[in-house]
């Protein structure tokens, strides 16, 4: 391999000599013209300024929580977004003049685009954005670069604000919103309210307590109606016992002498009850029962003669207590049973209210709920739009900055890019590079046979000899004369060259 | 300097003595540049009726350096030693290919034109009789490009175009010396370009059997066309005993190479002759 390539060398030597005069006048030309054109090349002056971009976004803060914001990531990409949009390349074009001075858009056009093509934008860190503007003139490189900055960060705090009313209003309308649904919510529940007057919070506690107590007075009066029926056949037992041993008074006299102790009772309780208390109807009924039987015993004593009435069972204080007993409880009994079915009466309705109160339980329960979210909602959402409200403020007064210029741009003295001096060195290199590529190409290229070892290698014919061009001394002479020619022109271009170079350095070019 | 360069100077010397010495030949060769095509009898004292010695062999002027150096012409004094060597090698080379046998008659050709056939041919010629016990004889069939007017004196001599023409011309017309010690020449001729069809005829079969008789250590050199592109090459290639192809620098491709040893055939084809190979100044080799 080292040999191919060190044979190689040896076969551009050969042919570099060969063909001197090309290689030399391809040097010459290649060389000055690359001089010339540095000569001519415009000088380019750059400026730059870095703009501070803060992290926080307008509506981050605002909506934490509410809603989930996306990361901007590659922000050089965006202030080129907004940079070479037209908004702030019109504006430019109108701050440098340039647009009274070519009323023409196609010109205009052309004009952004050569300092689009001029600008460059990029991410110096994560939070700082390079722009660096280059220009023949460096007055104008240095007013553009600052142009373009300041106009960049009016538009972006323009957009910013934009961007905070935006969220103002949309957080506006939803409480708008959510008042109008915290009103919906309100009105139905009054009006559910209105329909249904056990919906109160908490009644279907209080019917469970009427009910229990209705029963525990149920079960009381139970009670006491058996005790007082109890009391009842004792009495009666105790009486029966008593007449063995007492006669019996005329019965017209026992029935007057009990309406005369009924109405006595009458008399009290109409003191304190209506008259349609059940006792005070109870004992009328009785009454007006022991008239008819004192009309009907006067009528039977008038017919039949004198009845055997016995006075003394009659007058009997026992039997008379007894008797009375007996009525008193007859009298409770009567009254316990009316109060018993009063009681009943009223368990079953207090059951209805209950049954009642289970069936639109459930959609009060879903009316209070719906209410009660859109109250905690609004009341949030108002609270949000103030802090809204303020934001918008800050921006509205640019007071809330995020983008703020690091560093100013400069007024540039050296010219930068690509200088004479470039020219210079690389005006003579491309000058010898280029004919010995095209060269070295010619050698990798061409089919034609240059090394004895293709023919005795490749085509496996020996090779008997090997022999160099004769030259006859006419042509050794104009050999020299050539060879003389082309030291020439390549002295005479290397010293056009530094020449050049020290006029340029005396500022002469 | 090897011995045998020296050896060589030494032969070199004599014989430049040798033709100092003999002071009317040179005359007699200055008179004859004067005459016409006609044939000197002083020179058909080549032909021997048997084999010849060559030492016996009639020299004329030798050629001066700065005429051989005009012509391309190799000689042992000359400054360019790479070319001169090259030559002997190849003499060499071939000779020891060849071997016993007697007066072969090697074709130098070329592949594609301006090859350098005429150089390669005429300079093998010269190397061959710098070698005392041997004998050359070039024979120039390139009528197209004739280039051996140097070793005629610059004037036109009956040639193998005559010979194969006129019945009448005998071989020992057409054979010329050259300036160089023990080499001869037949030029192609005054008359013009002789067609292919010559080249079938049996003249020329009775010319190289003649020839052929004259030394045993004689080399006959035929330098002819390309074989590229002349079908006169082809059929002269038949003729022949060996073939060396010359293949130009920077000219031929291997694909052309390998077409023409193919037309030649391995019996024939001895081997190429790299030609034309560029100089690069003495200080920039390695």
């Amino acid at each position: 391999m080292e040999s191919k390539s060190s044979f190689n060398l040896m076969l551009l030597m050969q042919e570099l000599f060969q063909r001197k005069f090309f290689v030399a006048v391809v040097f010459a030309v290649i060389s000055i013209s690359i001089v010339l054109v540095g000569t001519k090349w415009p000088k380019q002056f750059a400026s730059s300024t870095t703009i501070f971009v803060e992290e926080e976004n307008i509506l981050g803060p605002l909506m934490q929580g509410a809603a989930v914001q996306t990361d901007v990531i590659d922000r050089a990409s965006i202030a080129r977004e907004i940079i070479f949009g037209h908004n702030i390349m019109y504006k430019l074009l109108e701050e440098e003049g340039l647009k009274e001075k070519y009323p023409d858009p196609v010109k205009q056009e052309r004009l952004m685009e050569s300092i689009k093509s001029r600008l460059n934008i990029a991410n110096v860190r994560n939070n700082l954005i390079k722009i660096e503007y280059h220009d023949g003139d460096p007055e104008s490189a240095f007013r553009i670069t600052d142009q373009i900055a300041k106009l960049f960060i009016e538009e972006s705090l323009a957009d910013k604000s934009r961007q905070s009313i935006d969220a103002f209003e949309f957080i506006d309308k939803q409480v708008q919103e959510y008042k109008k649904k915290l009103q919906k919510a309100e009105e139905e529940l009054e009006k559910f309210r209105s329909e249904n007057v056990d919906a109160q919070p908490g009644i279907a506690g209080s019917i469970g307590r009427h009910s229990a107590e209705l029963r525990t007075r149920k079960e009381q009066i139970t009670q006491e109606l058996k005790e007082a029926k109890i009391r009842k056949t004792s009495l009666k037992l105790q009486l029966s016992g008593e007449a063995q041993a007492s006669s019996v008074f005329s019965r017209s006299e026992q029935y007057k002498t009990r309406i005369a102790e009924l109405q006595g009772q009458l008399d009290t309780l109409r003191l304190s009850y209506h008259e349609s208390y059940p006792d005070i109807a109870q004992l009328k009924a009785q009454i007006q029962d022991l008239r008819n039987a004192v009309v009907i015993a006067d009528q039977e004593s008038s017919t039949n003669q004198v009845t055997t009435i016995d006075e003394r069972i009659l007058s009997n204080p026992v039997y008379q207590q007894l008797q009375r007993n007996l009525y008193d409880t007859n009298t409770n009994i009567q009254m316990l049973n009316a109060r018993l079915l009063h009681t009943d009466d009223a368990i079953q309705k207090n059951l209805e209210r209950a049954r009642s109160v289970e069936k639109f339980g459930a959609r009060l329960t879903e009316l209070t709920r719906d209410y009660d979210v859109n109250s905690e909602s609004y009341s949030d959402l108002i609270s949000r739009r103030e802090q809204a409200r303020v934001s918008m403020n800050l921006d509205k007064d640019r007071k809330g900055l995020s983008l703020r210029i690091d560093e100013q741009a400069y007024l540039p003295h050296s010219p930068s890019g690509v200088r004479f001096l470039h020219f210079l060195l690389i005006g003579p290199v491309l000058g010898l590079v280029i004919p010995m590529g095209i060269i070295f190409l010619i050698i990798q290229f061409s089919p034609a046979i240059r090394s004895e070892s293709s023919i005795s290698e490749h085509l496996g014919i020996p090779v008997l000899a090997s022999t160099s061009h004769l030259s006859t001394p006419f042509e050794s002479r104009w050999n020299i004369f050539n060879t003389v020619v082309v030291l020439l022109i390549m002295v005479g271009t290397i010293s056009f060259i530094i020449s050049m170079g020290i006029l340029r350095m005396q500022g002469e070019i | 300097m090897s011995k045998i360069e020296e050896a060589l100077d030494k032969i070199r010397n004599s014989e430049k003595l040798r033709v100092s010495n003999l002071g009317d030949n040179a005359e007699q060769f200055q008179n004859r540049r004067l005459t016409t095509s006609k044939i000197d009898s002083t020179y058909q004292q080549d032909e021997p009726v048997q084999l010849g010695n060559i030492s016996d062999m009639q020299h004329s002027a030798e050629l001066s350096s700065e005429d051989k150096a005009a012509a391309r012409v190799i000689d042992i004094s000359m400054s360019d030693r790479q070319v001169f060597n090259a030559f002997r090698d190849f003499r060499t080379t071939i000779s020891q290919l060849i071997g016993k046998k007697s007066s072969p008659i090697i074709m130098i050709t070329s592949s594609g034109e301006q090859a350098g056939t005429s150089f390669v041919a005429q300079n093998l010629a010269v190397a061959i009789a710098l070698d005392e016990t041997k004998t050359s004889l070039l024979i120039e069939c390139n009528f197209a490009n004739p280039s051996f007017k140097h070793f005629v004196m610059d004037e036109e001599k009956p040639g193998l175009n005559d010979y194969l023409k006129e019945s009448e011309i005998s071989v020992e017309e057409i054979i010329h010396p050259t300036g160089i010690p023990r080499m001869r020449i037949i030029p192609a001729g005054v008359q013009s370009y002789a067609m292919s069809e010559y080249f079938t005829n049996s003249r020329l079969n009775k010319l190289f059997a003649e020839i052929k008789q004259r030394y045993a250590e004689r080399f006959i050199i035929v330098d002819a066309p390309d074989i590229s592109t002349n079908a006169d090459a082809r059929i002269l290639a038949q003729v022949c005993d060996y073939v060396i192809l010359v293949v130009p620098y920077g000219k031929a491709t291997e694909k052309q190479v390998l077409r023409d040893a193919r037309a030649i055939g391995k019996e024939k084809l001895l081997g190429t002759v790299f030609n034309n190979q560029p100089k690069v100044p003495r200080s920039f080799r390695n």
